[in-house]
């Protein structure tokens, strides 16, 4: 055993020593491709931990969680009593958790008003510093001066968190008689699934048994709108990865095959002479690790993105926390990508022929792999096939349930097959290009730097993958982002639009399931603003259990549907007026439902049936709505404050005189009024914000080539010593060999870059086509070259950066040691 | 008679047959080759180049394996084992010296010496690497790095580290191929007097008439046949 580990050490680890860079290389590349994917991971571990941590401190103990129809006041009162009875449970908490703000002259919080059974009437000591603070209830303001702290609450949801008796807050937010949710401490041994089936009989079927910190469904609708685009980003980048440390692994390997041969010669098992592997172990180890860093950094914006829209939405601030399964799984993943990669060189290398190696016969030449053009071929037939499916998924309002899975996976086959087309259009693209220089007038170093990409045609398609990654995240994020501005610009039709949009706390509020909403009086006042012709409320109510069941009910009351793009059937003002709906696509989708058919909705009664007049493609609560009318919604879920409010201007009234009449009337605390091209500037301001965390992943990526090309050139320097060697012998200075490398650099930047741009304009076709499909509605097909140029130009400074170092060290090459080697 | 048990040549190749594709073109690099290497016994083999004397050094240590024909290593046939068997048959019987010393450069001196011993899971192989740098004149060098040495001075490590393991058969490919003329010499005298002094048996692959005159007898191979023996 002592001697196995000294051989591991010496024939393993020893290579590390005395390579630093190379290895330091290969655990950036491990550690960036790690970075990316576990960013992924650690987003929604941190979301589900912000909850359940919520949770463990709202009912310490609780295991389960029983929720209603909808999230604010969707359970009856007696459900806690139906709770508390069943068999197996030992406590039942119940709560009434309203998102309100609490308004000082400083600042605007939004807190969870918690009503808990029992409890005592108490603020967080955040809320107690924040001077002459208003709670803002259904109620009217309640001031907050002099309120007990409980120095407890700090660590409850951020400190953003007030406690009271249950009956208070249900008389303080509208809830007489009515519940959130009811937290369930089972019984000592009780078996959690029997009990789960036991209380979901007990509470009904409209309402729902789930575990104690699940995350609520409306969170669901946040991170279920983009968590999967970051998913197939991240995979992007682990497959880049995996190629990098592949090329990295594989041209060490190379260099070894002596050494290995040498070991087979001196009688090594088969298991010695593959110990070189135990190095690409530590490697992958020290990247996982290095991984986990790099993830909290880009987790961190994408985190920062989802708390500004759930914060609003569930008032539990989210934040990151690494637990210990994820931190383990960032270094084994580390390994593994490093294992993967490692696999097939690995195998090469171990059948050697010992003969042909020891002798210099026959040995396998590094440079000796071909032009793919048939694999270009391929990849670019499978990037097409992509591209139908993702075309084919967006037919007809994606309704068939086929459409989702087969769109989705689609999308992942285009920007697959369009990234290894990349990786073998590369050095085609260069060997056309090294016609033209042969038959024009370019210098040696150019022609030289141009030979050395195309007879190693899979080492420049690596290089080629991360450049173009880089550039193709830049551009389809910058088309993307520039679709949804059109499409929004063409939503608000500015110049025509003869509303201003009234809202407390900020122009782009999130206020569905919140409580700082409009009250039956304020809306009355705003009516009576000098220069209103009149006041349109929009509705919207939470319904469903989970994530996948989640569904958006919403009226208006001028119930205007003319021109909105309706899939089927039809809409009509008389339609709704009749008790029929429409609904959105992904719903409709979800549960098969045509016109004629019927939407089932829970409801704090029970479930209903609503008629389906039409299926419309809306981007409400990412195409999962219902749209009925307000009596309907009065019958389902009761009076309800309104989610969004429109002042038409009296003909003649300028916008920006009446947004400025309705602040100043002082309707309510904290009033916001917005003209069009406010509003629409605002939602322009949220999209971009909802895309930064592609942004981050950008960045991410745009590392990851620089990495790539610097460890790529650094080994070819390594395996090119002789050649260089021999060109100093025939003639070249030492500047004409770093002009040769920086040649090749700047030519892997141009070549990423014109293949990012093919990257970009197919994944922005494949992305704008499988959108809907994620968020329910359809935006213009927009792209943005001038991103494409722009990071295309930061693409060939990352590359001629990444290439210095390697055109320093053949530039310092000692020449007599280079052609002295065998 | 020696360690493992075995009477009679410690290296015996019977009708060897060996060719290998080198492009589109088929080389027969052996023809109905016959040798044998007794214990005590140090035999050159000569020829040009191309003439197949690597190749056949190769099927004697087991590194390759002949199309036809029988090869015996200390009794025991290369061609009937495992890749793990064979392992471990150049493990204990043989010992190789290449013209090009093929030391591991990532590993000292004594580390290099000290290898076959460690894959052979011996005891104090330290100390016994040292010891046998010590007889090849090497034992102040022995924690320098390959690259820090001379020609003469890697292929006097590369011998400690044939020898070191007890191997009963040596095989040397050109040892003094990459050397000048001097420096060749001194490690061919500590070759053939380390082979004496361990009774083993020396398989010497040279184009060199000098070198290959210290042998008992000298064999001329050319085309991949033997063309010649004398003593």
């Amino acid at each position: 055993m002592r001697d196995w580990l000294r051989l591991t050490r010496l024939l393993g680890l020893r290579w590390i020593r005395i390579h630093p860079l190379r290895s330091l290389l290969a655990v950036l590349a491990v550690a960036g491709g790690v970075s990316l994917a576990m960013s992924v991971v650690l987003t929604t571990s941190s979301v589900t931990w912000s909850f359940a941590h919520f949770s463990e401190k709202v009912a310490f103990g609780a295991q389960l969680r029983v929720i209603g129809a909808t999230a604010r006041g969707g359970l009856d009162g007696r459900v806690a009593g139906e709770v508390a009875a069943t068999p197996g449970v030992s406590v039942a908490v119940p709560t009434v958790e309203a998102i309100t703000p609490v308004i000082s002259p400083s600042r605007r919080v939004t807190v969870v008003a918690l009503g808990i059974g029992g409890r005592t009437w108490g603020v967080s000591p955040q809320v107690a510093g924040l001077r002459d603070a208003f709670l803002m209830t259904d109620a009217g303001p309640l001031p907050l001066g002099g309120a007990p702290v409980e120095p407890a609450l700090a660590g409850v949801a951020g400190g953003d968190v007030v406690v009271m008796p249950l009956a208070m807050s249900q008389s303080l937010f509208a809830r007489s008689g009515r519940l959130d949710a009811v937290y369930v401490v089972p019984a000592k041994g009780a078996d959690l699934s029997s009990l789960t089936r036991r209380l979901q009989k007990a509470v009904g079927p409209w309402n729902a048994v789930v575990p104690a910190g699940s995350l609520p469904p409306e969170a669901s609708v946040v991170t279920q709108s983009f968590l999967p685009l970051l998913g197939l980003l991240a995979v992007l980048a682990v497959g880049v990865s995996v190629v990098l440390v592949h090329d990295i692994v594989d041209l060490a390997f190379s260099e070894r095959r002596r050494s290995m041969a040498v070991v087979a010669a001196l009688g090594g098992s088969p298991l010695a002479v593959a110990l070189p592997a135990t190095e690409v172990v530590i490697l992958g180890l020290a990247g996982g690790v290095i991984g986990v860093g790099g993830a909290a950094l880009v987790a961190r914006t994408i985190v920062g993105t989802i708390d500004a829209l759930v914060h609003q939405l569930a008032g539990v601030p989210l934040s990151i926390h690494l637990s210990v399964p994820v931190a383990l799984a960032a270094p084994m993943g580390g390994v593994l990508v490093s294992l993967v990669a490692a696999a097939g060189p690995l195998r090469r290398a171990r059948a050697i022929d010992v003969a042909a190696e020891l002798s210099g016969r026959d040995a396998i030449s590094v440079a000796s792999d071909r032009l793919r053009v048939g694999r270009a071929a391929i990849y670019s037939a499978l990037m097409a096939i992509g591209l139908a499916g993702c075309w084919m998924s967006s037919l007809h309002g994606s309704l068939a349930p086929w459409q989702y899975p087969v769109g989705i996976a689609s999308f992942g086959l285009t920007v697959v097959a369009a990234m290894l087309a990349v990786g073998n259009l590369a050095p085609l693209a260069l060997h056309l290009a090294r016609g033209v220089a042969t038959a024009g007038h370019a210098g040696a170093a150019v022609r030289l730097a141009l030979s050395n990409l195309v007879r190693s045609p899979r080492r420049t398609g690596t290089m080629a993958v991360a450049v173009a990654g880089a550039v193709g995240v830049a551009f389809i994020a910058a088309s993307y982002s520039r679709s949804a501005t059109e499409g929004i610009v063409g939503a608000t039709k500015v110049p025509q639009a003869r509303w201003v949009y009234v809202s407390k706390g900020s122009t782009a509020s999130v206020t569905i399931d919140t409580e700082d909403r409009f009250s039956p009086a304020e809306l009355a006042a705003l009516a009576h603003v000098p220069g209103v012709s009149r006041v349109v409320r929009q509705v919207g109510v939470l319904t469903g259990h989970s994530a996948s069941s989640v569904i958006g009910v919403e009226t208006s009351d001028d119930l205007h549907v003319a021109g909105l793009p309706l899939v089927e059937g039809s809409a009509s003002r008389a339609l709704l007026l009749r008790g029929e709906a429409l609904v959105g696509t992904a719903l409709a989708r979800r549960q098969h439902l045509r016109p004629g058919s019927k939407v089932i909705l829970d409801t704090p009664g029970g479930l209903a049936r609503i008629p389906v007049a039409g299926i419309w493609e809306v981007g409400d609560f990412n195409g999962s709505s219902v749209f009925i009318s307000e009596q309907e919604m009065t019958r389902l879920y009761g009076s309800q404050p309104p989610t969004n409010v429109y002042a038409y201007a009296r003909p003649g009234v300028p916008l920006g005189e009446l947004a400025r009449r309705i602040v100043s009337a002082g309707i309510a605390v904290d009033v916001h009024a917005a003209t069009p091209s406010q509003t629409q500037a605002a939602w322009v301001r949220s999209v971009a914000g909802q895309i930064a965390p592609f942004w981050a992943l950008q960045r991410a990526l745009t590392l990851l080539a620089f990495v790539a090309v610097l460890s790529t050139f650094v080994l070819a320097g390594v395996q090119r010593r002789k050649e260089y060697g021999a060109l100093s012998a025939v003639g070249f200075s030492p500047r004409d060999l770093s002009k040769m490398v920086i040649t090749e650099g700047a030519l892997v930047g141009a070549s990423g870059t014109l293949l990012g741009g093919l990257l970009g304009v197919v994944g922005s076709v494949g992305l704008i086509a499988i959108v809907p499909l994620v968020v329910g509605y359809r935006n213009p097909f927009v792209l943005a070259p001038a991103y494409w140029a722009g990071y295309g130009a930061v693409a060939v400074a990352v590359t001629l950066a990444a290439s210095l170092l390697p055109a320093w060290r053949a530039a310092h090459i000692p020449v007599l040691d280079a052609l002295r080697e065998e | 008679m020696i360690a493992d048990g075995h009477d009679g040549p410690l290296l015996q190749l019977s009708g060897i047959w060996r060719s290998y594709e080198r492009g589109t073109e088929t080389v027969v690099a052996l023809s109905g080759v016959d040798l044998w290497v007794n214990p005590g016994e140090a035999v050159a083999l000569i020829g040009r180049s191309g003439s197949g004397k690597s190749t056949l050094l190769h099927i004697a240590g087991g590194l390759d394996l002949a199309d036809r024909g029988t090869v015996r290593v200390t009794g025991r046939d290369p061609a009937a084992m495992s890749v793990s068997q064979r392992a471990e048959l150049r493990r204990h019987a043989v010992g190789f010296v290449f013209q090009f010393f093929h030391l591991l450069p990532q590993l000292t001196v004594v580390e290099n010496v000290e290898l076959p011993l460690l894959l052979n899971g011996g005891r104090k192989s330290r100390s016994r690497a040292r010891d046998v740098l010590a007889s090849v004149g090497l034992a102040e060098k022995a924690d320098r790095y390959p690259t820090e040495l001379s020609g003469g001075e890697m292929q006097r490590v590369a011998l400690a580290r044939a020898l070191v393991g007890g191997a009963p058969l040596i095989l040397a490919d050109e040892p003094t191929g990459n050397l000048d003329s001097v420096t060749g010499g001194e490690v061919l005298d500590l070759l053939i007097a380390q082979v004496a002094e361990r009774d083993a048996a020396l398989l010497l692959v040279t184009h060199d008439a000098q070198a290959a005159g210290r042998a008992d007898r000298v064999l001329t191979l050319v085309d991949g046949k033997i063309a010649s023996a004398s003593r």
